[in-house]
């Protein structure tokens, strides 16, 4: 091993002292002794003069260090020069920490470093415990002595000497030397040697620990009196950071400091103290991340130091954050621990060198965070209690305000009291010289202040809001307002009171009920600038929404009282006013609502003496329809206006007045005597107007004689009220005969509305004539309380009257009898214009030559004739007697009866004209209905006949076929061909008779079809074609079939088609003698189109339409019997019926064709 | 030509009894047959008659019974589930016609009755076919 070869100057100079000490032990002769003696004395004084002059080289080194590093450095490299010991070391004791940590171990001229480790065991803990040097000169002494084997093949080496050292009281430390080379390499003097070097360095390191720890507690001291300092000059937490930041500073140069304080509410960390290159910068707070150095130091709590590979470590927790911002070399990071919790780190970075902080460093600023810590804990404490006090206080103001408030209520103060009682609490509250409250009216957009007050109350009217720039600036704002110099006042536009010294400062705060704001409380103080902070404004803000609440439960509770007063008011008048308004209903004259009135406000207010007074502009007179004098009723002549000064102004203004005080002098103003309270002066009096639109008529004076004050602004308020609905009340007697008049001309409308709708409700009721006679007498009987109502018509043809109503002295007269015309009615006829006779009857009678109907004629008075017209023929009259008096109809009466006339006449001609509709409907439909059952009855009687003839046809039929084929007996060839004959005959008979019952269902109307769906046209054509097979085989005709392959399935009466097909086929047969039949059917989408050719005769253009008339055939001698002629008619009609037609082309003698389309879906049909 | 057991006929019209008498003699191969006259007792004697009838054709016009009164006596009677019942009428409007259909018959035939194709018809009524031959 390299250790071991290499020669060591430290065994040389080991060996020197030893040999000395040997020679020592070598006397052999006294001078020689003594030679030896004093060569010994000298080499010893020599090795003592040597070894004190390098302790003493050691201690003047050690005199100039104060640093523990340099000390120890020191005296290791002073042993290293004496000793030249292959391995030095210097360990020291942490007893708090129980820590060894090595400052010093040089190996082989190499400075190691050794990790701190536990003393738990080893060699240098058996010096410290022995507490005296320990010299081993052999490996096996060494390791019996706990030595720790070094590890990489070291060795603990063939001598050691150790010597303990003491370091103040708290620390133990050891300085040893180690031999790799040679057993007993150390002698005694080695041992006295390191001893004192070690004394030396101890006393040297506790100086340095004296003087640091002096220092340090210097530096603490100070950091501590200053944050006390602080503290006593009530400085906040930001003043504490500054002072330990640049306190640290100054003690720990070339160094950037950072606070850092961590708020766990938010996760943020603050930087309340931050510098970069030794200048103060800002930097925002950032949230705590889970990883960096601060997260680590905030949640272990435990100081972190880097001394070395900064970035490198920093990176280890997580984080490229550098304190300063600048990458540094050193790096300190302290927690600020308040009661076991890391509330924040200091953290300290040196830029220059590694190694910047020291074990002596850490504990300084250990001891400055903590005392930080205190000096922040104590600070919070403090804000704290001081806020709590504050609160406090702030409540006791608050409670304050609220009890004051709350006793002006219990109190019943009015509001105005409240706010005096507020504004005053406030004052003492915030000791200021000026407060004042104000309310905005919001509808009146007016500043009300209840409450001002500057050294003095002063009282403020109501001014626009703009007058008052604050206010201006609280509505617009809602937030409270504060200013701290007569500046900033100014700068919002305050202005100040007239007089009043400026504001130096003050706060204004806003009075919300909800969202609105309501008013404004403000303070002002003479004194000093900025006397009031944001706690004050919140102290203010919260007095004034208490007082907000308050108030608004005040005003509410005021508003309440007044309504319920309002109301209470307002039932008096209601009953008043009720009273006025019953005797207007019971139809009472003026003076009785003048009576009604008075005697109602005698009611109301006791011992005051009433008049009421009306005013004629024509006679200028006050009229004095009611007065109480002395509590008497009294008659009181009409007074000269000239005379009634006060009431003369009361009707000229047409204002209310009201004399509460000094009543004589007061109506000296007026330059009126005393015209009320005739016998006592009154002391109060109030004169209110009655009024009509703008125009009073009247006065009601109210006087009282005992007290003045008498009448309240309610009173007058209710008279007011009495006054107006007295002045309606009269109005409304006036209108009263307007409204009569009114009324009666509406009842007339009603009666002609109601004639009319009589009339009409009889038409619609379908009454005949005489009953519309009936209903219009009955009327105008009822409606105009007549005596007497005739109704008469005329008879053109016969020129005779008739009587259709009378009614004469409250009995009905029926008289068939006629009379003829006279002369009143021609002037009727004549005139068309109704006859009123309003006097001298007897004379008319003798003009118009009337005839005495009813006896009576000679005691009618007045007289009046309506004629009853149609169009321009005067059909009648009516006419209603009057025997009570003359002048009896007036000119509306006339109408009215005219009116009832023309109604009368519409009616009835409307009943006329009905009833002969009627009558021609009814013969219509008898008509119709005799018609219907006839042919009902025809074909009833058919369809009866064509059963019964069935009946023996099917007898006969059957029989003749049964012999024919030989089924009863056998038959000759002759009689078969007579039989067949016969059959031919009876079919023929039938097919007559199903085409009669045909043509009878076809022409009653009664042709029903029965559908049936999906009916294949294909087989029904097969089907024919079948039936007359045998006799195209007759006839020798060939058949040609062009039926469409895709056909589609139809809905139709499937026998009436097959009928069809077979009339058709079967005429095609019947009319060709030779050539062909074709029965051809396309499909034409929606219908069918069938088509029957035959090569006949044809026919002749001219007979066509014929052949599809019932009982007709063409007459071309080739058509003939065989048929009924119904076929065709009958086949039209039932395809007819189906919704399709059908047709013939021909020509004649060039065969005939015949069609018809067959809709493929069910067509509905009319 | 079917087999058929027992055949009823109720005909009023001494004539068309004849005609049924030799259309079925002739023409069916019926075991047995009844004609009745008019409908007096007529479910008592459908009743006492020796053999249950397979198929009953009953003239429309009768008395004291009509034709739908008989075809409801013998609906009623649950011996004669599966006994046929036949309109014979000499009415052949389509009026009628539906009226058969919907009171419950099994097939009508019209008068006079088409000697070439009775026997067909009432074959396929007896096999279950709603025959209208009228």
């Amino acid at each position: 091993m390299e250790v071991t070869k290499q020669s060591s100057d430290l065994r040389k100079k080991e060996n020197r002292p030893k040999t000395s000490v040997l020679d020592a032990g070598d006397d052999t002769s006294e001078n020689a002794r003594l030679a030896n003696e004093v060569q010994r004395l000298l080499k010893e004084n020599e090795q003592r003069n040597a070894e004190l002059a390098i302790i003493s080289s050691v201690q003047q080194g050690l005199a100039s260090k104060l640093e523990f590093q340099s000390i120890i450095d020191l005296v290791g490299d002073q042993v290293h020069a004496i000793t030249n010991a292959k391995s030095i070391s210097i360990a020291l004791y942490d007893k708090t920490s129980g820590m060894m940590s090595w400052p010093y171990w040089l190996t082989l001229g190499k400075r190691i470093e050794i990790s701190d480790r536990p003393m738990e065991k080893g060699i240098t803990r058996r010096v410290m415990y022995a507490n005296k040097p320990l010299n081993l000169g052999t490996e096996e002494e060494i390791l019996a002595h706990d030595a720790i084997p070094p590890q990489n093949g070291w060795t603990v080496g063939k001598s050691f000497l150790g010597v303990p050292f003491t370091v103040g009281n708290a620390m133990l430390g050891a300085l040893s030397l180690h031999d790799f080379d040679n057993d007993h390499a150390f002698n005694e003097s080695d041992e006295r040697l390191l001893q004192t070097l070690a004394n030396s360095m101890s006393i040297a390191l506790e100086n340095a620990r004296l003087f640091d720890e002096t220092e340090q507690r210097a530096a603490a001291l100070a950091i501590i009196n200053r944050v006390q300092e602080g503290l006593a000059s009530k400085l906040d937490m930001q003043a504490i950071y500054e002072l330990v930041g640049d306190k640290i500073r100054e003690i720990f140069r070339n160094t950037d400091a950072e606070i850092r304080i961590y708020d766990p509410k938010s996760n943020l960390v603050h930087f309340p103290y931050i510098t970069d290159k030794g200048k103060r910068i800002v930097v925002d707070p950032i949230p705590l991340m889970d990883v960096g150095m601060s997260s680590y130091v905030l949640r272990t709590g435990k100081t972190l130091v880097i001394n070395e590979n900064l970035m490198q470590e920093v990176e280890k927790y997580g984080t490229k954050i550098v304190p300063g911002g600048h990458p540094a070399k050193s790096a300190v990071f302290v927690p600020l621990v308040v009661n076991n919790q890391a509330r924040g780190l200091l953290v300290l970075g040196n830029v220059e060198r590694e190694h910047a902080f020291s074990n002596a460093d850490m504990r300084l600023l250990q001891t400055l965070a903590n005392s930080m810590s205190t000096a922040l804990e104590n600070a919070r404490l403090f804000d704290e209690t001081q806020s709590l006090l504050k609160e406090t206080q702030q409540r006791n103001a608050e409670l304050a305000i609220i009890n004051s408030v709350q006793e002006g209520l219990a109190s019943n103060l009015d509001m105005q009291a409240i706010y005096d009682l507020v504004g005053d609490k406030i004052r003492d509250i915030f000791h200021a010289q000026g407060a004042a409250i104000y309310l905005f009216d919001h509808t009146k957009e007016v500043l009300e202040t209840p409450y001002c007050y500057l050294k003095t109350r002063f009282e403020i009217e109501s001014r626009p809001f703009p007058e008052h720039p604050i206010a201006k600036l609280m509505l617009s704002r809602l937030q409270p307002i504060i200013y701290r110099t007569v500046e900033e006042y100014r700068v919002m536009g305050g202005t100040i009171l007239e007089n009043s010294e400026e504001y130096k400062s003050g706060m204004y705060v806003p009075l919300m009920v909800g969202k609105e704001i309501k008013g404004m409380v403000g303070i002002a103080n003479l004194d000093k600038e900025s006397a009031y902070n944001d706690s004050d404004l919140r102290l203010l803000q919260t007095l004034a929404n208490s007082m907000s609440v308050a108030l608004e439960n005040a005003r509410l509770f005021d508003e309440t009282q007044r309504l319920l007063k309002v109301t209470e008011q307002r039932n008096a008048e209601l009953a008043i006013i009720n009273s006025v308004q019953e005797g207007l209903a019971s139809k009472l004259d003026m003076q009785a609502i003048y009576d009604l009135v008075g005697d109602k406000i005698r009611e109301i207010f006791y011992n005051t003496d009433t008049e009421i007074r009306v005013y004629d502009p024509q006679t200028n007179l006050l009229h004095v329809p009611y007065s109480i004098e002395n509590g008497q009723r009294v008659a009181v002549d009409p007074i000269s206006l000239s005379d009634a000064r006060m009431s003369a102004h009361v009707l000229r203004t047409g204002q209310t007045l009201v004399i509460n005080e000094n009543f004589v002098q007061e109506l000296e103003k007026y330059d009126a005597k005393m015209v009320l309270g005739r016998m006592y002066h009154p002391k109060s009096g109030v004169f209110v107007p009655l009024s009509m639109g703008n125009q009073a008529h009247g006065l009601i004076i109210l006087s009282n004689v005992e007290r003045e004050h008498a009448f309240d602004s309610s009173d007058v308020r209710l008279l007011q009220t009495l006054a107006n609905s007295m002045s309606t009340a009269l109005e409304n007697a006036r209108l009263f005969d307007e409204t009569q008049r009114l009324l009666k001309e509406t009842e007339q409308r009603n009666v002609e509305l109601a004639i009319i709708n009589s009339v009409q409700q009889g038409l619609a009721s379908k009454l005949d004539m005489q009953a519309i006679y009936d209903l219009v007498g009955d009327k105008i009987r009822d409606l105009l309380n007549a005596q007497s109502v005739w109704i008469i018509t005329f008879d053109p043809a016969t020129r005779t009257r008739r009587v259709r109503y009378s009614f004469e002295n409250g009995q009905r007269y029926y008289t068939s009898e006629l009379f003829p015309y006279n002369k009143l009615t021609e002037h009727l006829i004549t005139t068309k214009k109704p006859l009123v006779i309003n006097q001298n009857f007897t004379e008319a009678i003798a003009r118009f030559e009337m005839v005495n109907i009813a006896g009576t004629q000679e005691q009618v008075k007045s007289i009046v004739y309506i004629p009853i017209m149609a169009g321009e023929d005067v059909k009648g009259f009516i006419s209603l007697p009057n025997i009570e008096r003359e002048n009896a109809f007036s000119e509306s009466d006339v109408n009215l009866l005219s009116t009832f006339a023309s109604s009368m006449s519409i009616a009835l001609e409307n009943i006329r004209l009905f009833d002969e509709t009627r009558r021609l409907f009814l013969e219509a439909k008898e008509a119709r209905t005799a018609a219907e059952q006839a042919n009902q009855a025809k074909s009833a009687f058919l369809s009866s006949m064509s059963h019964e003839l069935r009946t023996p046809l099917n007898a006969i039929i059957n029989f003749v076929e049964m012999v024919e084929r030989g089924m009863i007996g056998p038959v000759n060839q002759e009689q078969v061909e007579v039989l067949d004959q016969a059959l031919h005959s009876s079919k023929h008979l039938l097919n007559l008779i199903n085409d009669v019952l045909d043509i009878s269902k076809i022409q009653a109307g009664q042709l029903t079809l029965f559908f049936e769906d999906q009916v294949s046209v294909q087989l029904e054509v097969e089907a024919t074609l079948n039936i007359v097979g045998g006799l195209l085989q007759e006839k020798g005709l060939q058949l040609i079939r062009d039926i469409d392959p895709h056909l589609p399935v139809v809905s139709c009466d499937r026998r009436r088609v097959r009928q069809v097909l077979l009339n058709l086929i079967s005429n095609a047969i019947k009319f060709t003698h030779k050539g062909t039949v074709t029965v051809s059917v396309k499909n034409q989408g929606q219908e069918l189109l069938f088509a029957v050719i035959d090569t006949g005769p044809g026919i002749p253009l001219d007979k066509q339409a014929l052949i599809f008339e019932p009982f007709i055939q063409a007459e071309n001698g080739e058509r003939q019997l065989q048929g009924t002629g119904l076929g065709l008619p009958i086949s039209r009609s039932l395809i007819r019926a189906h919704g399709g037609e059908l047709w013939v082309e021909s020509e004649s003698g060039e065969g005939s064709a015949f069609f018809f389309t067959l809709p493929v879906d069910r067509k509905s049909l009319p | 030509v079917i087999d058929i057991d027992c055949l009823l006929c109720v005909e009023d019209d001494s004539s068309n009894r004849l005609v049924m008498k030799l259309l079925v003699e002739k023409t069916l191969n019926v075991r047995y047959y009844a004609i009745f006259e008019d409908s007096t007792d007529f479910l008592p004697r459908v009743r006492s008659l020796p053999v249950r009838p397979n198929i009953i054709l009953l003239d429309i016009h009768v008395s004291p019974f009509n034709g739908f009164q008989m075809l409801n006596m013998i609906r009623e009677d649950p011996v004669y589930f599966d006994t046929k019942v036949v309109a014979l009428t000499a009415s052949v409007m389509n009026e009628e016609v539906e009226k058969l259909r919907k009171s419950g018959f099994d097939g009508a035939i019209g008068k006079p009755i088409t000697l070439s194709t009775f026997p067909v018809v009432i074959e396929r009524i007896m096999n279950g076919e709603s025959i209208w031959q009228v």
